[in-house]
Order: structure tokens, then sequence, then C-alpha cells
């Protein structure tokens, strides 16, 4: 595999752009991007942006911090990336708290959906900032019940046919509700104004 | 939904919510940045605001912020002492 080339702002507007031009993603990638970036900036505090998020996950992968694995689509990568930097920035927050002992940190908690290792004490800060989102969460989709289901069934690693026998759906409810939770999301992800 | 500590049932639930986006078809992509009244195709979309301008440049890393760019606008990763508040900015 070839290094990375250096990455030269001067010539790159932002790193999303340099990837534009590396032909890494491509401009439909980079919305899809901000969306999932939206979504992890979520439960943040307000220092951390979206933005933040999305374009540092995008120069690790320019600078060679990050290799792309074979196999594994751009997209699904940098959202993997920008999970890490979030997992980074509440371990960081740990740390700084001072309140774990390294014992926990040792034992490790449970890896929710192949993600980061769940952070076994979550700071008080942590805690709110996660209520607020669930309860914004939870209001996209208030007039949704098909809606609220499949979510808590897909945020319970249910698999399709279990969240269908679980909720009396059949398939084709289980595909358009799921268009109707991409739909949400993405107006959501793609709108101007900040959350 | 199984009853977790805040923090971690939003991280399933965010990861959930990551799987249905990258699942998203450019066709939905595009059709949601339409009801928004956005076109992506245009120069200067709104769509982009964030992605390619209106974006302040500095980066994240495990000690706070650090710049993008050196004095020869490459990227560094240079991380950088945060100015306590009792210290006046330079230049002063």
């Amino acid at each position: 595999m070839s290094l990375p080339k250096p990455l030269d702002l001067r010539s790159a507007g932002t790193p999303a752009e340099e990837a534009l031009a590396r032909a890494l993603v491509t401009h439909t990638d980079l919305l899809r991007l901000k969306t999932i970036a939206r979504l992890h900036a979520r439960g943040l505090p307000p220092s951390v942006g979206w933005s933040d998020l999305l374009q540092e996950a995008i120069a690790r992968v320019l600078d060679g911090s990050r290799r792309q694995p074979e196999g594994v689509p751009v997209v699904a990568f940098l959202a993997g990336v920008m999970r890490s930097i979030r997992a980074e920035h509440w371990r960081r927050a740990r740390r700084e708290s001072g309140k774990l002992p390294e014992m926990l940190v040792e034992l490790g908690g449970a890896a929710p959906l192949g993600g980061e290792p769940l952070d076994p004490t979550p700071t008080p800060e942590r805690s709110i900032l996660a209520l607020q989102q669930l309860a914004v969460i939870d209001r996209l989709f208030a007039d949704d019940l098909p809606a609220q289901q499949v979510i808590a069934g897909l945020a319970d690693e249910r698999s399709p046919e279990e969240i269908c026998m679980l909720y009396g759906m059949s398939k084709t409810e289980y595909d358009s509700t799921r268009r109707r939770i991409r739909r949400v999301l993405l107006r959501e992800g793609l709108r101007s104004i900040q959350p | 939904m199984k009853t977790l500590q805040p923090a971690w049932t939003l991280e399933r639930l965010l990861v959930a919510l990551e799987r249905e986006l990258i699942e998203a078809t450019d066709e939905e992509i595009l059709a949601a940045a339409k009801e928004l009244g956005m076109d992506p195709s245009m120069k200067g979309s709104a769509a982009f605001f964030g992605i390619k301008y209106g974006y302040l440049a500095r980066m994240m890393n495990l000690e706070g912020l650090r710049p993008w760019v050196d004095s020869t606008g490459t990227l560094t990763g240079t991380r950088t002492r945060r100015r306590p508040k009792s210290e006046p900015p330079k230049g002063l």
C-alpha cells in the first residue's frame, strides 16, 4: 500500500474538499457523512461540533494516521473514525475527571454493535447530555410508533425478523418504516440550522 | 429497550441510526436535500455548509484543539497549550 500524500491545506480548503479532490469520497458521500457526523455530535459538549468531528476524521485518514482496511467502504470507515474520536473525547473527559479507578478501565465494557467499548463509568456531564439527546431523538419520532419500535429493536441489536415478530409488523411495513426513519434522519442531518 | 445508563443507551442508538444512514441511497439523500430546498449540484449549496466551507479551521486531538496548519500551510498536528484565562493573549 502506498503512503498517503502529505496534506497541504494551502491548496485544499478543508480536509473534506481534499478527500473529494483525491476521489476518496463523492459529493453524496460527504452529505451522508455530514448526517452521520451530526448524529455522532449528539451528546458531545457544544465545544465539539459535528464539523470538527467530520473534518478531523477525514484529516486522520488523509494524513495516514488512520488506514482504511481493504473491503471496508469509505463511509462506514469514516463513520467508525468519528465514533472513535467521540470515544476518545469521553475517555479524556473521564481521565480528567479523575474519578475512575484503573481497574474499571481494564475491565472494559461490552462493545455496542461492533463499535467502541462502552465507557464503564460515564461522567455526570455525559449522562446529562445523553439524556437530553435521547429526548431529542424521541421527539423526532414522537408521532411514529412503528419507527420508535424499529429503532428500539435495532438499538437492542435485534434482527429484522425479530423486530417484525416482536411488534407484529410485515416485512413491507418494516422496510417502509426504515425508509421513514432514514428520511427523518437525513432531513435532520442536512438542515442548515444547528440542532 | 433494555435498561442501561443513558450514555450507553445513546451510544447503542447512535450506532443503530448510523447504520441506517450508511445504508441510505444517493437518491434518498438528494431527495432529503431537495425537501429542504437545497440543490447539492449548485456551487455554494447550503448542503455543503460545514463540509466545504463555513468550517472554522481547527482540529481536535486528545489534548484539546490543535491548529490545522503550520506557518507553511501544511498539516502539523502540533499540540498547543491552551492559554489560561489569567494570561493575556499574545500581542497585547
